[in-house]
């Protein structure tokens, strides 16, 4: 049985550990082990499937399509801000790091000229880099006036943060 | 002979690594990537000389490709979908320069919806500018296409670019052995690029592909490279016995399969045609008469072989992973073209089928072959037809039952 501790069956949402405790962790690696060790009575027997008879086979249930409006008929959406599950961060390889220190808060061209709408102002005035969809194309490093935006490999800004958003 | 387990991309890439290409402008784009990674790997490592150079979009690609390519160097270069699109002005520029080089193009469905497995409107968007195109079926044949390319489009009777096309997903990521040819045994089939009058070179201006402004230059132009992709025709026969005699594989403008004592012909092209040549293996042991017939080279296309691989058939149906909307499947409508007029033309069936992917399964290929037989026995023609079952409409309207669910919560009538 998986333990949730408390978080009822949401811990896919809340991302795996958070919350829940080290003796639920353990207790949920058990159970993930002891499902991938019940597989192995069945290693190997992965075959091709037989052939597929010609001669008596189950028909295709071919449709028609019917026509349908354009309104029914485009791949449309309808839910707002579903591009925000989508963690496009995941592609960068290069991240932009903003040094506080040097930034003079001019945030009207960073935060206007990121293609990504990666970059926000908070509430003391500051710009800071959504790294979930900060694709790391680096155009605020090049366009800030001070300099105050730093390249980072992302394998090493992962090693110093000991996980990073990828 | 070295033979290896390669994707359709490491062979691609290995073509290009044989033919010693000297120049690379790159750009990448899924499912294409794997190319490039693997060509820029080898640069860096120094197992390619030449250079390998990243460009800002698939428009400067095919723009520093094709003038590369008039410096009188080899030039290799990849693509996919709505990459090529974007360098769709181009494509339709370069080949009027007579400047010879190989796009590898990875076949995946165009926008819109946006997707990225295979169908082919990509490629066939190219079908009118000048390049001559080329389809695999497998790992094999992408990575002898590529030297094939490169012998016909140099060749003086010809100097066109071309384009290797090759399934993305279905071919680009599976694995098959793949024969390496000695590079010996492929620098003699192909040996450096002659370049003739096609060079750039320092203190001595040239101007290649100049304007002009009436109709009869425009018309002699055009129509000289058009006779130049006709005549590519017999040079690939020429070039096919070569091949063979240098690697002991045929090749040629047809792949036939079982279509010789054959009633009942699919046409496809690429490597969606693995699957129809299995489900006439199956047909013939349920004692149907079927076969496959694949043009690899759709430009130049081989109509008179293909008139006279399907001559006296009682039906042929041509499966396209293709829509031009309005008007229906591609390949059917040129084979129609091909074949009109012919005294014993074959009933010809259009159907539409594995659009962005989607799997086309064994019962198909049997039903089409069972129903268009039928057809023929009554000297009719059916309407053309899309692969789709009610099971795949099922799931269509589950996703509109969530888009009116998404509109009532905006506060619209559904």
């Amino acid at each position: 049985m998986v333990v949730l501790d408390g978080v009822g069956g949401v811990a896919g949402r809340v991302g795996i550990g958070v919350g829940l405790g080290e003796a639920a962790l353990a207790a949920n690696l058990d159970e993930a082990f002891s499902a991938f060790d019940a597989m192995a009575a069945h290693e190997g027997v992965v075959h091709e499937g037989a052939a597929i008879s010609a001669r008596a086979y189950e028909a295709p249930d071919w449709t028609d399509l019917p026509f349908e409006p354009a309104r029914v008929a485009a791949p449309d959406i309808f839910a707002p801000a579903t591009s925000v599950q989508v963690r496009t961060g995941l592609w960068r390889t290069m991240r932009p790091v903003i040094d506080y220190a040097h930034c003079h808060r001019c945030v009207w061209v960073c935060s206007t000229l990121c293609p990504d709408s990666a970059i926000h102002v908070r509430a003391d005035g500051a710009p800071e880099i959504d790294y979930e969809h900060c694709k790391g194309c680096l155009v605020c490093a090049a366009v800030c006036p001070p300099h105050a935006i730093q390249a980072v490999p992302e394998h090493e800004a992962a090693k110093i943060e000991g996980g990073g958003a990828g | 002979m070295n033979r290896q387990l390669l994707t359709g991309n490491a062979a691609a890439a290995w073509g290009a690594r044989l033919a010693q290409v000297d120049y690379v402008p790159a750009f990448p784009i899924t499912p294409q990537t794997e190319i490039i990674e693997t060509l820029a790997r080898w640069f860096e490592r120094g197992e390619m000389t030449g250079r390998l150079t990243m460009l800002e979009s698939e428009h400067s690609m095919v723009t520093a490709a094709a003038a590369a390519a008039a410096t009188g160097v080899r030039v290799f270069t990849a693509t996919s979908s709505q990459g090529l699109l974007y360098a769709m002005e181009m494509v339709f520029t370069v080949p009027g320069w007579r400047a010879p080089f190989v796009l590898v193009n990875v076949s995946r469905g165009l926008a819109s919806p946006i997707t990225l497995e295979s169908d082919h409107n990509d490629v066939l968007a190219t079908r009118d500018s000048g390049f001559l195109q080329v389809h695999c079926a497998t790992c094999q044949e992408v990575l002898d296409h590529v030297l094939l390319a490169y012998r016909i489009a140099e060749d003086s009777r010809v100097r066109l670019p071309v384009i290797v096309n090759l399934d993305g997903f279905t071919l680009s990521f599976t694995r098959e052995p793949v024969d390496l040819p000695a590079t010996e045994a492929v620098q003699q089939f192909l040996p450096p690029f002659d370049p003739q009058n096609v060079r750039f070179r320092a203190s001595k201006p040239v101007s290649q592909a100049v304007a002009v402004l009436a109709g009869s230059p425009y018309s002699y132009f055009r129509y000289e490279t058009h006779l130049a992709a006709q005549q590519a025709l017999s040079v690939l026969d020429e070039i096919a016995e070569q091949f063979f005699q240098a690697f002991g594989r045929r090749t040629g403008p047809l792949a036939t399969y079982r279509s010789e004592d054959a009633d009942m012909v699919f046409v496809m092209i690429g490597a969606g045609a693995t699957k129809a040549c299995e489900a006439a293996d199956r047909l013939r042991e349920a004692g149907v008469a079927a076969g496959v017939v694949r043009p690899r080279w759709l430009r130049p296309y081989p109509a008179a072989a293909l008139r006279a691989a399907l001559a006296g058939k009682k039906a042929v149906a041509v499966i396209d992973q293709d829509l031009s909307m309005g008007q229906g499947g591609v390949l059917h409508a040129e084979l129609a073209a091909a074949l009109y007029g012919m005294p014993n033309a074959p009933m010809l069936a259009s159907i539409i089928g594995g659009l962005g992917g989607r799997n086309i399964p064994p019962e198909e290929f049997y039903e089409i072959a069972k129903r268009m037989l039928g057809f023929a026995a009554r000297g009719e023609t059916p309407p053309p037809q899309l692969l789709f079952t009610e099971r795949e409409l099922r799931q269509v309207r589950k996703l509109q039952a969530i888009a009116v669910v998404e509109r009532k919560e905006l506060g619209e009538k559904p």
